[in-house]
């Protein structure tokens, strides 16, 4: 019973843990926080469902048009949103992503309808064998692709131009420009790689929690992990989200059911008074 | 006797020292400027007395208090005011309502009272507000009292900081480079200032400057610091010559500054 | 006509006379109309006052002292619930029970901004959400003293042998409130309070130079604030008469965000502004589907895309909301060449 909860809950913290990631390379790049996040991975599973279900494309082609799709929904969230808000306070980019959520959110209900719908199942339903423990293997692939995802971040940001700038622009904009990197296409890429990463989560999810247009409020969950692993790190992301998925499912046993909602919440509570900067994160301190 | 002392003073953020065992004296009634290379750990010693920043080890005695005993919040109470190397003025409030905020330590009314804003709490308002007129008639800023400072010059804006400082009465002011940015006529402008802060208000002058002709043209002493540790120290005279001053700032001796 | 003789006409709430007599008049029509226009605007008229109220309390500590508050709601829900406890359980008067519930709201306001002083921006927002999250979690654990998920009722107030027991009567007791309210925060926030709070928001460093305790002014902001809300909640509570945590969600904690960013951040005009317009948004909305096309008028989500969009434009477009609109209009109107 627990190795099943660990092994789900491993799971549901990876897809906790890629929204983080969409969050933290936004901040890391651009220093907003995209409260949307969470409805960027709801639009992903929904322009998945609808191609997969309703438009019978192929799982794997409709997989990566999915991927295409978010890609350039994020690049025009960018340029309508954000952009004109580049030097404002956090407040009002924090107000923007809000606006932007609820928008999202209600535009989602509008298409689809707000009933919950059947993802349809992309992997084969026979159970796995782990330990003695018998897993729809969902779970399994959920968490090879989102290691399979990180490490190509990893290696992108690491070993490409495009992932090097990204990193200069984050640090150093004015530099950047300096040094013929075009801060604004980067920007736009890291919008992009968000969505992508976002859609790549909500894919994963349909299918072991819930297709409608509330998914996004998973995606709130996204932000305890981000605040656990450290804002403006990658891998805390990750991290952030597997340990969130793991002690969710673990309080679901040992404490009150109802526990389970808000202990996510409880442990960023936590966190945030005793080490905001999370386990990763740098602390910054302004210099006058 | 003592006025404000910094002992040993040292200070280091992450590797980087940036005051290595500095030792200063500043008398009463003096103009004193720090002068130095940048980077040398001028505006640490401020941000220190200032309680911004926590030294490592060391003194900064103000008046027999121990600074370090205070918060950032309470250096001002003791008579200790500052103004900023990057402007750090409220920039959603008007130049008025700035250099109120000076007043914030002479309030005796509570919140309680505020809230009714009738009798004492209105006549303390009415009260803070006619020293912060004195303050601007002093700096001439009547043309800007009611404008934001976002539309403000930066010039304009360097003198609200200021105005804003001596609002507090303090009895010593910080001012870091405050001439930074200014033209020759600002900076003429200027020491009229520095020198009429010391004669008519009696306040005790601390300045961080670049500006040679504002420091050899005001300063009582000059204290030299590089690499965050303090090289000279003398009246303004001694410093010129001074052999290792002249090799780490004010360059080879070819007649600039001379007296 | 503009000039001042002395300083304390600069600091007059309205510095001319005619002005109080605008204020009067339009608080004259809107009794006459709460008593007169029927029930359903005497209903939307409490509500309007209501979320004034809490906006003004939101504004107060987001923006004036630059904190920002996912979780507001939750104040709401403090005020509303402690109000209708201490009068149908504990048979509290209710002229009594109303400042008790802010009293409570504030209590609770203080326990918060204790431990969130450290706390900045996003991290603030996100702890206040989270703050939000476990205090409707509470309410719904504490069966026994709030009706848990069933919600809870409140009964209409009485004052004196009075029953204020239909939305006309009772709006003589949120105007009361609303005025109360008005004066006092418009009192707090034009001297040395309301400019120690603007420090905070506008350069902590400077702030403390200046000798501001930002401890003290943080948690202070985050009381008043509360305590504001609670108000609400309490007057809230007996005008739906029925309470629950559907009434205290994120999507209200956003919602007064909404109202104080499209009326204005800062002021108190911006908040009633703000509260105003996004409490007859709905009203507005069903009021034009007439003219949309049928796909969009029936549509489920149009209120809350409708929240999203406009919130969204505010921010982009007219960051200063409402009240910098009018401030604009009448600088306009002042310096027109005639």
């Amino acid at each position: 019973m627990i190795i099943q909860q660990i092994i789900s809950g491993l799971a549901l913290g990876c897809v906790y843990g890629l929204i983080a990631l969409g969050f933290v390379l936004i901040f890391k790049a651009t220093e907003v926080i995209n409260f949307a996040q969470g409805e960027m991975m709801m639009i992903g599973a929904f322009v998945a469902y609808t191609l997969i279900a309703m438009l019978h494309v192929p799982s794997v082609l409709a997989f990566f048009l999915t991927l295409i799709v978010c890609g350039c929904l994020g690049i025009i969230l960018e340029r309508l949103l954000i952009r004109p808000l580049v030097k404002e306070s956090v407040v009002s980019i924090i107000m923007v992503t809000i606006g932007l959520s609820i928008t999202l959110r209600a535009f989602a209900g509008m298409i689809w309808s707000y009933d919950t719908l059947d993802f349809p199942h992309l992997f084969s339903e026979q159970g796995v064998q782990i330990g003695g423990v018998i897993m729809s293997p969902v779970y399994i692939w959920v968490i090879l692709i989102t290691v399979g995802l990180v490490l190509l971040l990893y290696l992108f940001f690491k070993f490409t131009t495009v992932g090097i700038s990204l990193q200069a622009s984050a640090q150093n904009p004015l530099a950047s420009l300096l040094m013929g990197i075009s801060v604004k296409r980067v920007y736009a890429m890291t919008w992009a790689i968000s969505g992508i990463v976002g859609a790549v989560a909500g894919i994963m999810v349909a299918p072991i929690s819930f297709l409608n247009c509330n998914m996004g409020f998973l995606g709130l969950k996204a932000f305890p992990a981000a605040v656990i692993g450290g804002f403006n790190s990658i891998p805390g992301a990750i991290i952030g989200g597997v340990i969130i998925g793991i002690s969710e499912n673990l309080a679901g046993i040992y404490l009150p059911l109802w526990f389970k909602d808000i202990f996510a919440y409880i442990i960023m509570l936590l966190v945030l008074m005793v080490r905001p900067e999370g386990i990763f994160g740098t602390h910054e301190q302004k210099k006058v | 006797m003592e006025f404000l002392s910094l002992k040993n003073l040292t200070i280091s953020f992450g590797g980087v020292v940036a005051l290595d065992g500095v030792n200063l004296d500043v008398h009463e009634g003096e103009i004193l400027s720090i002068i130095g290379p940048n980077g040398a750990g001028k505006t640490t010693i401020f941000n220190c007395i200032s309680r911004l920043y926590k030294p490592d080890s060391g003194q900064i005695v103000f008046e027999k208090q121990d600074i370090m005993k205070h918060k950032a919040y309470q250096v001002s109470k003791l008579g200790i005011a500052r103004t900023f190397q990057n402007i750090e003025l409220f920039t959603n409030m008007s130049v008025i309502e700035n250099i109120l905020l000076g007043r914030h330590i002479f309030r005796k009314c509570g919140f309680l009272s505020q809230i009714f804003f009738y009798g004492k709490s209105r006549n303390e308002e009415i009260e803070h507000r006619r020293s912060a007129e004195e303050v601007i008639d002093f700096l001439d800023l009547q043309a800007h009292r009611n404008k934001r400072i976002g539309e403000l010059p930066y010039g304009v804006q360097k003198l609200v900081e200021l105005g804003r400082a001596l609002t507090l009465k303090p009895k010593v002011l910080l001012m870091d480079e405050v001439s930074s940015g200014m033209n020759f006529e600002e900076t003429q402008d200027l020491m009229i200032w520095i020198t009429d802060i010391r004669e008519d208000l009696g306040i005790t002058l601390v300045l961080v400057e670049h500006d040679m002709r504002l420091v050899m043209g005001v300063s009582d002493r000059i204290a030299v610091l590089d690499y965050g540790r303090k090289i000279a120290e003398g009246r303004p005279e001694e410093i010129q010559s001074n052999e290792e001053v002249i090799k780490a700032y004010l360059g080879d001796g070819d007649g600039t500054f001379r007296g | 006509m503009d000039l001042r003789e002395n300083y304390s006409q600069d600091l007059r709430i309205f510095d001319e006379f005619y002005k109080w007599v605008w204020l009067a008049s339009i608080a004259l029509l809107l009794l006459i109309y709460s008593q007169a226009g029927g029930y359903y605007a005497a209903y939307m008229l409490n509500l309007i006052f209501i979320n004034i109220i809490a906006a003004v309390g939101l504004n107060i500590l987001t923006g004036y002292t630059g904190l920002i508050s996912l979780g507001h709601a939750a104040f709401m829900a403090i005020g509303a619930y402690t109000s209708a406890i201490l009068t149908v359980k504990l048979s509290v008067p209710f002229w009594l029970a109303l400042p008790i519930s802010g009293a409570m709201a504030g209590f609770i306001g203080f326990v918060v901004g204790l431990p969130s002083l450290r706390l900045t921006g996003i991290y603030l927002a996100l702890a206040t959400m989270a703050f939000g999250f476990i205090v409707d979690e509470i309410i719904i654990q504490w069966h026994s003293v709030t009706g848990g998920a069933e919600g809870l009722s409140a009964l209409p107030p009485t004052i004196c042998g009075f029953v204020f027991d239909s939305y006309p009567k009772y709006f003589f007791i949120t105007f009361v409130t609303l005025g109360l309210v008005l004066l006092s925060a418009k009192n707090l926030l034009r001297g040395s309070f309301g400019r120690s709070l603007a420090a905070i928001r506008d350069s902590e460093t400077a702030a403390e130079t200046m000798g501001i305790n930002l401890g003290w002014y943080k948690t202070l902001a985050f009381t008043l604030s509360a305590v504001y809300t609670g108000l609400a909640g309490s007057l809230y509570a007996h005008l739906i008469l029925f309470i629950s945590t559907d009434n205290f969600t994120l999507l209200h904690s956003i919602s007064f965000i909404v109202m104080i960013v499209v009326g204005g951040l800062g002021s108190i005009a911006g908040a009633v502004m703000g509260a105003f317009f996004i409490t007859i948004l709905p009203e507005i909305i069903a009021f034009s589907k007439d003219w949309l096309p049928a796909a969009i008028r029936n549509a489920a989500g149009l209120q809350a895309a409708v929240y999203g969009i406009v919130l969204m434009l505010f921010v982009i477009f007219r960051p200063t909301g409402f009240y910098g609109l009018w401030i604009k209009m009448k600088i306009w109107w002042k310096t027109f060449p005639l």
